[in-house]
């Protein structure tokens, strides 16, 4: 193997893609040849470079745009449709909803989000004291959570998810085959219901509550008894 | 689960590979809402058992590349004469140096290193290019190259 049969194959080679016979020939070839070798540094170096790409977290407003029903629109559709909206009903009839409903909504959403996430998790453990830590530096407060997960409701894990407009610190319990999200968030400038607050939208059942700065959102398709039940050991209180 | 669930379960990636195709959040939340209701509409064009990622991110890509081409806009490559010919990446690079490196390649060069970075095989890449398979690798190694020219100006 020479330089110019062996270059096409050195991205694959520093990936370990090759099979073994390639891998075997260039390795032959790079004992030989000095510029083959930095080459293959170079892509290696490369790669880690890449790496190092910051990931932009799919903004909440989209995420729940995109798994809205009844379906999503090309834009020059959208535009049609507003302003045939604005010309048949008038401005004033714009869609509104009780400022719970929609944290409802939000909520159900995320969950789902989390629950059709290629990972889940971020920090898989059933350790409270790993899984808080794991925050520090990714939010920029610090989740209050009077539970660390147990037989009846073990911890799966945590990840960051995005509420609303705000990061929020995601606990993922399962209940027997069901899974559940308890989102945590600072809880300025949202309206937040007093108590605990139970709701449901399609199918799931959404728990809210208040402690001190922070708000919280428990969601699960789990039957209201039972996420209650594990609502009162997170808020620690009756 | 059906096609809407599979493609959402995507709008990570995809919102990702937008951002970094058109360098502006704004106009990648715009290309995956387009993507979306294009795949929607289109669904049963989607080959079933071929890789549905592949075939939103060409969606994405077309929509981008539909989008530039009507604004006309004409991309300046840009090769500072004193950048060096080619070079190692320096090693205390940051994630803000990767980024920019990445926005100032050409846009073709900037999509096939996404590409590539997103786990596309490189048939995949080149049914989405429409270009045949040896000019996947081909493409690359160049875009490559231009990214380390990049990386290796920054590192000095």
């Amino acid at each position: 193997m020479d330089c110019s049969q062996a270059q096409p194959l050195l991205l694959d080679f520093a990936r370990g893609r090759l099979s073994p016979e390639l891998t075997a020939e260039v390795e032959r070839h790079l004992a030989g040849c000095e510029s083959c070798q930095v080459q293959v540094e170079r892509e290696r170096a490369l790669d880690a470079a890449l790496k190092l790409l910051p990931r932009p977290p799919l903004p909440a407003s989209l995420a729940s745009r995109l798994s809205r029903p009844p379906r999503w629109r090309p834009r020059w559709e959208q535009a049609a449709v507003l302003l045939a909206a604005a010309a048949c009903v008038g401005l004033f009839v714009t869609a509104w909803q009780p400022r719970t409903d929609r944290i409802v909504e939000e909520a159900v959403n995320d969950h789902v989000r989390q629950l059709i996430r290629s990972t889940p998790v971020e920090v898989a453990s059933s350790d409270h004291h790993q899984v808080k830590p794991w925050f520090e530096g990714k939010v920029e407060f610090a989740p209050v959570i009077h539970f660390e997960g147990d037989a009846d409701f073990p911890l799966v894990g945590g990840s960051v998810g995005y509420f609303i407009d705000r990061k929020a610190a995601v606990f993922s319990y399962a209940r027997r085959l069901h899974r559940i999200s308890l989102f945590v968030m600072p809880g300025a400038s949202l309206r937040w219901p007093s108590g605990i607050d139970s709701r449901s939208a399609r199918g799931f059942n959404v728990l809210l509550w208040q402690e001190g700065e922070l708000a919280y959102a428990l969601v699960s398709d789990l039957n209201e008894p039972e996420l209650r039940q594990l609502a009162a050991r997170i808020h620690g209180g009756p | 689960m059906s096609f809407k669930d599979d493609a959402l379960a995507l709008a990570d990636d995809l919102y990702a590979y937008a951002c970094h195709l058109s360098g502006s959040r704004q106009e990648a939340e715009e290309l995956v809402q387009d993507a979306y209701a294009r795949a929607l509409a289109a669904r049963r064009r989607f080959a079933p058992g071929s890789s549905l990622k592949a075939w939103m991110m060409r969606i994405l890509q077309n929509a981008f590349f539909d989008d530039r081409r009507r604004q006309a806009r004409n991309v300046i490559e840009l090769r500072p004469a004193d950048a060096p010919a080619d070079g190692d990446v320096p090693r205390a690079l940051t994630a803000f140096d990767v980024e920019r490196a990445l926005a100032e390649l050409p846009p073709d060069h900037r999509n096939i290193i996404l590409l590539d970075m997103n786990g596309l095989t490189e048939s995949e890449a080149a049914e989405l290019l429409g270009v045949p398979a040896g000019t996947v690798k081909s493409r690359l190694s160049r875009a490559r190259a231009a990214l380390r020219v990049r990386l290796a100006a920054y590192g000095r």
